[in-house]
């Protein structure tokens, strides 16, 4: 019972980082149409910046993490010019954007840092044990982080003028345009938002992870499997996911085996759209 | 009857767009469809040709049930349709846009493209009807321009030609005269009745209450997703829930 | 043979005759080396190009298709001892198989999650095909021999020449026969084509085994001159790979994926001094190409060729009407 209690944990503990990054992703897709497909290497850059900051400067820990969201919320607009061309064009072209920058920034960080694996010093190493169950710190601290960041961005959305253009865009975007609401202004905060998120979730993360050019590519694909099954654009769809996700995967490492961990969730993608074309939680066309 | 429509109904969530509606259509014979917007007369088009699904009734044409059937087993059983925006291949020419529809009355498959002795005998039919079509809706001389860079009314009569070329017994037509200017309604009015006269019955979709009631040989008129009246344009206009329901304001301008 | 065609054909005869003549012009292994590969890798392309270019699905598991014809090539020589030709056919048949049930699920969905979909399948064949020992050999991968008349680098080029050309054969029939019609219909306008009696689903379904069939044989070309299989031969970033190059050379068009494949893929063998950094210039490449030549090289000089044939006209009726004035 200890041992599924702390899968169970570490389940939770990865689902908060992949509801995180599906969030932006979800965000991204819904309201702009755009797959963006370099999200998960904005989460890997995320993680090395952590990695700079802490290990080259000795940045303390928090201060590290704003620095490294502040600035990626920040990369974010810089993201959202970059695909500003293609925003009305086909998916394809969109995707294909994404393509060649998760190139550029893989082989970038390839470039400066090399290949290999690094790792940050952890800030709370220590582990609380009850009932049989080891917990480390900072897994404690992943969980409740990413529930305070979800809620915030749902009052966010839900309380301030500019959060609630994101929803009057995600719901009619040519409504919100007649009724004022800049769509490049919305473009932009989400964009923004959306990778503030991914790196936080990076350098919540990075303490307990190895930092490497491509911890992220199964990453992105899995956050475009969760944002498929709630449904593109879904907010709650996303968030469900991701734990659900996470937890899936954790148990299946524990009981089943660690060599295809990756595969349970795509081949679950693949089987569900073929029952149900449009995801789990009807979603958009 | 060509086409045979029992109390059919179509909801989408609590909204009744086509409520118990019945309908004949009798082959080469032109049936206006009019009513006010929102009548639900382009979701009955969709219902005919199965772009949607009814909610319950039936659809019979040619004596054979085809509600519920995917939009390209209809087109093949012989119901053309036109759309209210024009739909066409925009990127092709108008040869081939007009080779594309009659595809569906082509056999040959992939193999034949690679050893291509059936595919010649089908390519030059092909060939030859679409240049007879084009000639019959007028674009004889835009052959080889490209689709999207036509002028609406081309456009239009593109759209129609595209409907009938696959030797349709029935087309639907859904706002032919839409965005088209005053000049070219008359053309479009001739090119409908020659359609009669080829023996293929239409459905036309129309807002200009004149030119419907001139052309149609019969009219429906549909409010809120009923059937208010059908019959002849002289049995329709004298209707007294016609004209009180639609035609009270309209029919004068 | 009239001047017109002449005209027409000439630079696709120029270039045939230099093909056949390549290895005997001086040219270096490595050289010869690197021609075959881009050779293999545009018959890859030239198949996302029909899926992709002329039915308009983005399909992200080519390079999952072509690990599969290489891998079943594999298989069926070294497990089934099958004669080399025989098991080539077959597992080229079995990878437009494995496409067509993939296509019947895939198909169901469209857009971007067809994207994402087949990339999800890609990443599952990759992951199995590393860790499936029995199979593939897993990571250490496995070995393949060819017939004895394929040991030497010429007759592996002029094998992968007349794959090249069959392939070409196939693109060019397709994309003007009927059934090619039905693809380019759907391609551009899906409702339309149902409506004037297109069978969606058969016609992408029919498209994408066909494209798998090609992938399929790339696959097996790649092992057989690699003479070595190792699971990268499946990876995803082959997909990618792709992608960029018939997006490079021209998507839908006939020669794009050649082109493009010859293009990007030279470049980048004479950049391998700068090492990774290429793949950074090549990124960048791929979003200014999607932004400004959506038509690529090839949709390009077309346009190009249009524009100044109706300048010339232009030109010719301004003189016309001087001279008339």
């Amino acid at each position: 019972m200890g041992y599924f209690f702390q899968q169970l944990v570490n389940g939770i503990m990865l689902g908060s980082v992949y509801s995180l990054v599906a969030l932006g992703l979800t965000l991204i897709f819904g309201i702009l149409g755009v797959a963006h497909f370099a999200h998960g290497h904005f989460y890997m850059l995320g993680a090395f910046l952590m990695f700079f900051l802490s290990v080259s400067f000795g940045v303390p820990y928090w201060a590290a993490l704003a620095i490294s969201v502040a600035f990626f919320c920040l990369v974010g607009v810089g993201v959202e010019f970059i695909y500003r061309p293609v925003r009305d064009k086909s998916d394809v072209s969109a995707f294909i954007v994404a393509i060649g920058m998760l190139l550029v920034i893989e082989e970038a960080v390839r470039a400066v840092w090399g290949t290999g694996n690094r790792r940050i010093t952890n800030p709370y190493p220590q582990v609380l044990k009850f009932a049989g169950i080891t917990l480390q710190y900072q897994r404690l601290i992943i969980i409740g982080a990413a529930i305070v960041l979800i809620v915030l961005l749902h009052l966010f959305i839900k309380r301030t003028r500019m959060g609630s253009a994101i929803e009057a865009v995600a719901q009619d975007r040519e409504g919100a345009a007649l009724v004022g609401i800049s769509v490049n202004r919305v473009s932009i905060l989400t964009f923004s938002v959306a990778t503030g998120l991914a790196a936080a979730a990076a350098g919540l993360a990075a303490p307990l992870a190895f930092i490497a050019p491509d911890m992220a590519n199964t990453l992105v694909l899995k956050a475009f499997v969760i944002i498929v099954l709630g449904g593109l654009g879904s907010i709650k769809g996303a968030i469900l996911g991701g734990y659900l996700l996470g937890v899936m995967e954790a148990l299946a490492i524990a009981y089943i085996s660690p060599a295809y961990k990756d595969v349970w969730a795509f081949a679950a993608l693949i089987l569900i759209l073929a029952i149900r074309p449009t995801g789990l939680f009807g979603g958009r066309e | 009857m060509l086409l045979e429509i029992k109390s059919l109904t179509k909801k989408f969530g609590g909204l009744v767009a086509v409520d118990g509606v019945d309908l004949e259509v009798e082959a080469g014979t032109i049936m206006g469809v009019v009513g006010p917007n929102g009548a639900g007369k382009t979701t009955l088009f969709n219902l005919m040709s199965g772009q949607l699904k009814p909610t319950s009734g039936k659809i019979k044409f040619d004596g054979v049930g085809i509600d519920g059937l995917k939009p390209f087993r209809i087109a093949r059983l012989g119901i053309g349709r036109t759309f209210q925006n024009t739909s066409l291949f925009d990127r092709l020419p108008l040869t081939v846009n007009m080779a594309i529809a009659r595809r569906m009355r082509t056999h040959s498959g992939f193999f034949d493209s690679l050893v291509p002795i059936r595919e010649r005998e089908e390519e030059a039919d092909v060939a030859r009807r679409a240049l007879e079509m084009l000639e019959f809706v007028g674009l004889a001389g835009n052959a080889e321009s490209i689709a999207g860079s036509l002028p609406q009314i081309a456009k239009k009569r593109l759209a129609i030609g595209m409907a009938l070329v696959g030797e349709p017994k029935l087309i639907l037509l859904d706002e032919p005269t839409g965005g088209v200017g005053g000049d070219d309604i008359s053309g479009l009015i001739e090119l409908i009745c020659q359609i009669r006269e080829r023996g293929v019955a239409v459905c036309v979709i129309e807002h200009k209450m004149r030119m419907v009631m001139g052309l149609s040989d019969r009219i429906v008129v549909l409010n809120f997703g009923r059937k208010i009246a059908c019959g002849t344009p002289e049995e329709v206009s004298e209707d007294p829930g016609v004209i009180e329901a639609y035609l009270g304001s309209g029919y004068s301008a | 043979m009239t001047a017109e065609n002449l005209r027409k054909y000439g630079v696709f005869i120029a270039a045939l005759v230099v093909a056949c003549l390549l290895p005997y012009i001086g040219i270096s292994k490595f050289m010869l080396n690197v021609i075959i590969y881009a050779g293999i890798f545009s018959i890859a392309t030239m198949s996302l190009n029909i899926i992709m270019g002329y039915t308009g699905q983005v399909s992200l598991a080519q390079g999952a298709f072509y690990g599969i014809g290489a891998y079943g090539l594999a298989l069926l020589t070294n497990k089934a001892g099958l004669n080399f030709w025989v098991a080539m056919l077959l597992a080229c048949l079995i990878t437009a198989l494995v496409g067509l049930l993939i296509g019947l699920l895939a198909f169901r969905t469209r857009g971007p999650y067809f994207i994402i979909v087949t990339l999800c399948f890609n990443f599952i064949v990759y992951v199995v095909i590393k860790n499936w020992d029995w199979l593939s050999g897993g990571v250490r991968g496995q070995k393949i021999a060819g017939p004895e008349f394929f040991a030497g680098r010429d007759a592996r080029y002029y094998l992968v020449l007349g794959f090249v050309l069959l392939a070409l054969f196939i693109t060019w029939r397709l994309s003007r026969s009927l059934e090619g019609l039905g693809f380019m219909a759907v391609r551009d306008n899906e409702p339309l084509a149902d409506a004037l009696g297109i069978n969606i689903t058969y016609t992408k379904i029919v498209a994408f085994m066909i494209s798998c069939f090609l992938a399929g044989l790339a696959g097996c070309l790649g092992a057989l001159h690699t003479g070595y299989l190792s699971p990268s031969s499946a990876h995803y970033m082959l997909s990618f790979n792709f992608i960029i190059y018939l997006l490079v050379g021209g998507a839908g068009t006939l020669y794009g994926p050649l082109v493009g494949t010859f293009t990007v893929y030279l470049a980048l063998e004479f950049m391998k001094d700068i090492g990774e950094y290429r793949f950074m210039i090549f990124g960048a490449i791929l979003i200014l190409t999607v932004i400004y030549f959506p038509r690529g090289i090839v949709g390009g000089l077309k346009s190009l060729r249009r524009w100044l044939k109706s300048f010339r006209k232009k030109i010719a009726g301004n003189k016309k009407a001087e001279e008339g004035a």
